[in-house]
């Protein structure tokens, strides 16, 4: 809780104004007992409110500044999947709330949060930290024999990077694949709420949509294969064969912002959305549902366009799940027609979605879908195959030299307004970073000499093969440090280990 | 019953590993309908229609033959033979009548066929049934009708969406248009001014306010909001977007004094 606010118990009643939506108001009091849950975690958490889900028998919430005299109390209902939820209004920004679940007086020691930063506003430690990771859901049993224990082993990674400076998480973002095979329930159950307990307990989790959150493929009620599904439509959802299609789970367990209610221009639904951390805008975009759809990716495109031009945060930074640049196994970007087109998302994205982060001041993309991490040049106008890719016309150079594209490390720092483009915000830098709960051994159905070399993405020093390959086959997760001056992107093995990093300056 | 295993199904095969798998199962168990159904789809999807549609029927032989319309359906929608695919559909309707994607592909037919009135109908029947409708397909049914120039319904269907959904920029922004086309341009200030404070009065929706108070001779707001945003725009950092709303914002002050 470094640098946040707790304030005491005399300046709770006068700072503490809280206000709970549900029915039961403050006119109950925090007297039960805590409730155990099946799982409990945190949405749409903001600088003024917060909601509270979880599963089990307790049937409200208690919240305050102190731990131990927890004083509003609010009945929870009841949202799809059996959940209960609580929305609480009128927090105060920067400030930790403890919370019971039941109707206790005391929250237990784990059960806290600490409320956004205004939009605008720079957190009291000027830093924001975030935490992503992609294709992590292998946590369960769909995944156990052959990756047990991987997200786990990512998880302790980043603890032990953020251990050596003492510096928490303030936002966690899901890349999509976050609960293998089909993103049922009981997958969220194992991969997401059983592996990541005491985070999501502190920390809103912000996901986007993976090819395994859509079931089996082919649409068929009556058969179908994990991952492969084609549908625009989320009620087609099945997990098994002969299963009556029903609605996603993703869009039942979680509870996403469709009015802004995080800040960012309301969507109208949850599929893609966009929240503020202080200065730092992020966008969640749906890359395997509405971008398989003309008209639903054109809606989705007016309501980026109207999204970004309302934005003017320090930093923007844009998750999808299938990456416009890659050369990971089964998932080269130059080859999307494969499968019948399963993989053309890829395609898509990059050809109607990158010229609107060149327009509109993104500064950081981040994909999943490849299981492995392979980061970019400071890219600009790049919406052809990797053969299109050249340092002259799409990277940012040192020194204006056509054959040197910068690496955005050490002396050769990215700059905000690129000195390439005149003192233009245009450039983008995309990583993939797949490997949050396995990463691939073979190249798969990629051309195994394109493996891991895509022309766009920079080469790394940490690769084991030789030639140095432009990508790491190793699982790992990246952690973003937004200041006021600078972005600080690394990407973390499985030990703490920084294996990659670039920074951009303001 | 999970008849591919999530196990034994790789996590993103090729349609050629697909195949090599469902064929393989079809030796231990060369009667399983779903297979045939699986193998058809297969081929459906990957543009080998008469491979498809022959196991596709072979399915129908093999078990509930009303299990196999849907993706029947499906394919003749993609061969382009509607009557027979709207014939399919029905008869899966009939069987599992709440399926929404059943009624997307009906839409469809009805929308390539250039009966634009049935594919609205089937629009609205899958929002009934689609508890969280994307904004696109409001869109979509929007489109259809504004192409035949009938504005009013278009608009209904838009402000329909907004109903369901709430005001969202993607709908108002093509209702704005559409009062624009059918020469309403007051309609279209008050629907854009809905849009002010979710945008948070941005530079670019402060000079579509600008372009429509022009329009309708209002010239001092006009200047007000050309101004305002210019101002603002002056103190963001540049953006190629950006740069282009400068442009247009020179652009509409010369138009102030013409």
């Amino acid at each position: 809780m470094s640098g946040r606010i707790l304030i005491t118990a005399l300046s709770v009643i006068s700072l503490l104004a809280l206000s709970a939506c549900s029915d039961g108001g403050n006119n109950r009091k925090c007297k039960g007992e805590e409730v155990p849950t099946e799982r409990l975690f945190l949405q749409q958490l903001s600088d003024t409110s917060v909601v509270i889900k979880w599963r089990g028998a307790a049937t409200a919430a208690c919240i305050g500044t102190l731990q131990d005299t927890l004083k509003v109390y609010a009945d929870a209902t009841v949202t799809e999947g059996d959940h209960k939820q609580v929305t609480f209004t009128g927090l105060l920004p920067e400030v930790t709330y403890f919370y019971s679940i039941g109707g206790a007086r005391q929250a237990p020691a784990d059960q806290y949060f600490t409320t956004h930063p205004q939009p605008g506003s720079l957190p009291a430690d000027g830093n924001t930290r975030i935490w992503l990771i992609g294709d992590s859901g292998t946590g369960g049993d769909d995944e156990r024999e052959d990756h047990e224990g991987e997200a786990l082993e990512v998880l302790a990674g980043m603890q032990a990077y953020t251990a050596r400076d003492g510096e928490p998480v303030d936002v966690f973002l899901m890349l999509g694949d976050n609960a293998y095979d089909v993103g049922s329930d009981f997958n969220f159950q194992q991969a997401v709420f059983e592996t990541y307990p005491t985070l999501l307990k502190r920390l809103a989790l912000w996901p986007t949509i993976g090819n395994h959150e859509m079931g089996l493929g082919f649409l068929n009620p009556t058969v179908a294969l994990p991952g492969f599904s084609q549908s625009p439509d989320p009620d087609s959802w099945i997990e098994d064969t002969g299963a009556t299609p029903r609605g996603m789970p993703y869009l039942d367990i979680f509870t996403l912002p469709t009015n802004g209610e995080a800040g960012g221009v309301p969507s109208g639904t949850e599929q893609y959305y966009s929240f503020d951390y202080g200065r730092v805008h992020i966008v969640s975009l749906d890359s395997q549902l509405s971008a398989r759809d003309p008209d639903q990716l054109s809606a989705m495109k007016s309501w980026l366009i109207e999204d970004l031009s309302s934005n003017d945060a320090d930093w923007t930074i844009v998750i999808f799940h299938h990456p416009p640049y890659s050369k990971g196994a089964n998932h080269d970007s130059d080859d999307t027609e494969k499968l019948g087109g399963f993989d053309m998302p890829q395609q898509w994205m990059r050809e109607q979605f990158v010229p609107v982060f060149d327009q509109y001041g993104v500064d950081v993309v981040y994909n999943g879908h490849s299981h492995s991490y392979e980061r970019s040049f400071y890219l600009t106008n790049l919406t052809g195959k990797s053969d299109t890719y050249s340092a002259a016309n799409n990277a940012e150079l040192v020194d204006g030299n056509p054959n040197r594209p910068a690496s955005g490390r050490g002396t050769e720092e990215y700059r905000q307004l690129s000195p390439t483009s005149g003192g233009v915000d245009d450039r983008v830098v995309y990583t993939v970073t797949g490997n949050g709960g396995k990463a691939d051994s073979s190249s798969g159905l990629t051309e195994a000499s394109q493996w891991l070399r895509h022309p766009a993405m920079i080469e790394q020093p940490a690769d084991t093969v030789q030639p140095r390959r432009r990508g790491l086959a190793v699982i790992g997760s990246v952690v973003v440090d937004a200041g006021p001056e600078r972005l600080r992107a690394h990407f973390i093995d499985a030990e703490g280990e920084v294996l990659d990093s670039f920074t951009i300056t303001r | 019953m999970l008849l591919v295993p999530a196990s034994v199904a790789l996590a993103h095969p090729g349609q050629h590993d697909q195949l090599q798998q469902v064929n393989r199962h079809l030796e231990q168990t060369p009667t399983d309908q779903d297979l045939y159904i699986q193998r058809g789809i297969i081929y459906s999807e990957g543009g080998q229609y008469d491979a498809a549609l022959a196991d596709l029927l072979q399915a129908q032989t093999l078990g509930e033959p009303v299990l196999v319309a849907f993706q029947l359906g499906v394919l003749h929608y993609r061969t382009g033979d509607f009557e027979v695919a709207r014939d399919y559909l029905q008869q899966y309707l009939q069987r599992f009548p709440n399926y929404p994607p059943a009624y997307d592909y009906l839409a469809r037919i009805a929308r390539d066929s250039g009966d634009y009135d049935l594919a609205v109908a089937h629009l609205q029947t899958y929002f009934r049934l689609q508890e969280r409708p994307n904004p696109g397909l409001y869109l979509a049914a929007a489109r259809m009708l504004e192409e035949r120039r009938r504005y009013q319904e278009a608009l209904a269907i838009l402000d329909q969406g907004q109903a369901t959904l709430g005001v969202v920029p993607q709908l108002q922004r093509q209702a704005v248009a559409l009062e624009r086309a059918r020469g309403q341009p007051e309609l279209a200030l008050a629907r854009l001014q809905t849009l002010g404070p979710m945008l948070g009065e941005s530079p670019a929706w402060r000079l579509d306010m600008a372009e429509l108070q022009l329009e309708l001779g209002h010239r001092d707001r006009a200047a007000a909001m050309i101004r305002s945003a210019r101002e603002t725009l002056a103190q963001q950092r540049p953006t190629p977007a950006r740069l282009d709303l400068q442009q247009r914002a020179e652009a509409l002050a010369a138009g102030l004094h013409q």
